[in-house]
């Protein structure tokens, strides 16, 4: 008999970790047979930092995604959609509740959901007669689902399926008190993904020794290392099969079931398997010059930049063929005879104007315009919608297709091609806000506006930047070079007034308290 | 055997009054650097966070701190019991006041430099790891062997003495954020 490796216990234990969770649930033996009447399940699947703008299957012009390509042939493709914010606590914060950033006030890197949201979320709305299930590696994107706990059936454990950690995480003991818990280690005592200001130093010690440990261990198979978070290293493709396996598994019960997966890849550190490791190097990719941005956070080389794109779409690639794995194995469970799946992202990535990554003030389109496809249950033919959708659309589309009411607070609308009107006329918004207290009305803030085809941003607060627009032609224009605020201020100015009414409203209860 | 014992413990580890002398100059260096990244935290925390979860992180802080500085004085301690008593337990003060202090420093500078440049590039800097470790031992054995030089001695007794009157803040109020701890994870 063979000897089990290190990677088999590892994965037995991450199998073990989630059907030890999935044991808590009343689950059949046979794939659920449902009534025509019966309310639909749902996946949907997020995953971190994918911009559109990046995917073939949206017209970029690196193949980046064919296996999205083909699934596409059975699906509804959504070109013009957007994400909440620019980074994971506004943007998952957005697709939980159904309200953008100024409204739900979750807009810092290590934000939470305020008390008066914290029940208003996806989960909540669809109620008992759903198994609510949820999995994220992500620790932004973890903190808000464990405050969304007491309306979830099943958490599951955050280190199910990933292959190690660099060092214990004490908060993980503390399954009680998880968002406080890990306020007080991850963010503060010890060293994180972002602070290396621990303050504990004995901590911050042991992080950086299990971290330097976990770096010089081979990971055979991945060049550049095992994709990682700074503290958990995983592999997408385990990560993937262990999500089809829970699907698999609630799909079999009796009531039908939402499943939120948040996935980091293609997050940085950009770490594909090998097959993947540079599809793209010297294939002549053009792309358009444009200044450095005043904003810009990191300064970072075009260059560098270009470098950083190219291992970026290597690993897009790479999520591309493990998504094509993962539908074949939820198809060959069945799960998608009365499932929708929904693939998205939290938000983009940014490799221009001087700036790198999404913790950033620059919200242009690669940043804030992510994929959205939808399969519906027997779906067999590709639909293609171009008006602007949000993220903020899935709580009411779900909700709608679930047969439940839609709030009437929430700010999203149902998706065309899925319930909602086809509305030419209708406006979605991008928030960043992060240097704005989130009891205090919006002063230092950047939105970004999308109507039909132009998108403005308007900057606010910022000393040297503020009271400032940039509108751009993306059909015309779409790599935003030409901003129309001077040539075209009169649309400017309309869409300037009608963002601040629309943000004044969602100001109203702080400024009546300030 | 048994009934020797509590002689060979006596014998070995320094007196009572002179660990908690240690364990309050170490509690004062854990507990500063906590507050110290507290303060620089804490207006950022306001942005977004209520009263309430800042206090709940203090309190789970407050505990950490506590087992942390317990972990340190009880190494000291331990590691007098196990050495020479001439190297160690006859200046069992001034050598781990200044041997603890070079170790915290030398600590802090080494995060200060990895923070410097934001995470990516400090991550890239932690080859640099095995060498700052073993310089950092070579100057806490230095500090031990110069520790007992008067004028350092007698620094050092000097704020042993001192610094005790912090454990009088540190103690309750870590005591505190143990209960505040247990509480939010029972209830």
């Amino acid at each position: 008999m063979p000897a089990l490796s290190r990677r088999d216990i590892l994965k037995v234990s991450g199998a073990l970790l989630g059907g030890a969770a999935l044991a808590s649930l009343p689950l059949g033996r046979q794939p659920r047979r449902a009534a025509a009447d019966a309310p639909p399940s749902f996946i949907v699947l997020v995953l971190d930092s994918l911009s559109a703008r990046n995917l073939s299957l949206l017209g970029y012009s690196r193949p980046t995604s064919p296996i999205l390509e083909r699934l596409a042939d059975q699906c509804t493709v959504y070109h013009n959609h957007y994400a909440g914010g620019s980074f994971t606590t506004p943007g998952v914060s957005t697709l939980l509740t159904g309200l953008y950033p100024w409204t739900h006030r979750t807009f810092h890197l290590r934000g939470m959901l305020p008390e008066a949201f914290a029940r208003q979320n996806i989960f909540a709305f669809l109620g008992r007669e759903y198994t609510r299930l949820a999995y994220t590696h992500n620790q932004l994107a973890y903190i808000l689902l464990s405050q969304l706990e007491p309306d979830l059936d099943l958490l599951l454990n955050r280190n199910s399926f990933v292959l190690r950690q660099n060092t214990p995480m004490p908060e993980d003991a503390f399954t009680n008190d998880i968002p406080a818990s890990f306020l007080a280690f991850n963010d503060f005592m010890h060293a994180s993904e972002s602070s290396v200001s621990p303050a504990s130093l004995s901590l911050g010690l042991a992080d950086m020794l299990g971290f330097q440990r976990a770096q010089s261990r081979p990971a055979p198979g991945y060049p550049r290392g095992y994709p990682s978070n700074f503290q958990t290293y995983f592999k997408i493709e385990d990560l993937l099969s262990g999500l089809a396996g829970v699907s698999s598994d609630v799909s079999r019960q009796a009531a039908p079931f939402f499943a939120y997966f948040h996935l980091l890849p293609p997050h940085a550190p950009y770490n594909p398997y090998r097959k993947f490791i540079d599809p793209f190097l010297n294939d002549g990719l053009a792309l358009p010059s444009k200044p450095e941005h005043p904003l810009a956070m990191l300064d970072k080389a075009p260059d560098k930049l270009l470098r950083l794109r190219l291992f970026y779409d290597a690993f897009v690639a790479n999520v591309d063929y493990e998504i094509g794995r993962f539908f074949a194995a939820l198809q060959a469970a069945r799960v998608l005879e009365h499932t929708y799946l929904i693939i998205t992202s939290d938000h983009g990535e940014l490799f221009e104007r001087g700036e790198y990554g999404h913790v950033s003030p620059l919200l242009y389109d690669p940043l804030v315009h992510v994929p959205l496809i939808v399969r519906a249950p027997g779906q067999n033919e590709r639909r293609d919608v171009y008006l602007p959708t949000s993220n903020a659309d899935l709580v009411p589309t779900i909700l709608s297709l679930a047969g439940r009411e839609i709030p009437p607070a929430l700010e999203g609308r149902l998706l065309p091609g899925l319930g909602g009107i086809e509305d030419t006329g209708r406006s979605v918004y991008t928030v960043y806000a992060m240097e704005n207290s989130a009891f205090l009305p919006l002063n230092t803030s950047i939105v970004s506006m999308r109507k039909d085809r132009h998108r403005l941003m308007y900057y606010r607060g910022y000393p040297g930047y503020n009271d400032r627009m940039e509108l751009y032609d993306l059909e015309q224009d779409p790599e935003e070079l030409r901003d129309l605020s001077t040539a075209d201020a009169p649309l400017a100015k309309r869409m300037k007034e009608e963002l601040l009414e629309s943000a004044r409203a969602a100001d109203a209860p702080y400024r009546r308290k300030s | 055997m048994c009934r020797g014992f509590p002689d060979v413990f006596r014998r070995r580890f320094p007196p009572w009054t002179e660990i908690v002398s240690v364990f309050s100059f170490v509690s004062l260096l854990v507990y500063g650097r906590m507050f110290f990244v507290f303060a620089q935290k804490l207006p950022s925390w306001l942005m977004y966070l209520s009263l309430g979860r800042i206090a709940s992180i203090l309190s789970y802080a407050l505990a950490g701190a506590l087992f942390e500085s317990l972990g340190y004085a009880l190494l000291l301690a331990l590691a007098c019991a196990l050495l020479p008593a001439r190297w160690f337990r006859n200046e069992f003060i001034a050598r781990s006041l200044w041997g603890f202090t070079t170790w915290m420093a030398s600590l802090n500078l080494f995060f200060n430099r990895l923070s410097a440049n934001g995470l990516e590039s400090g991550l890239q800097e932690l080859d640099l790891l095995p060498a700052w470790l073993a310089v950092t031992t070579l100057l806490v054995l230095a500090a031990f062997v110069f520790a007992r030089a008067g004028l350092l001695k007698r620094v050092a007794l000097w704020f042993a003495d001192r610094s005790l009157v912090f454990l009088y803040i540190f103690l309750p109020a870590s005591l505190l954020g143990l209960l505040a701890v247990a509480v939010r994870n029972i209830v």
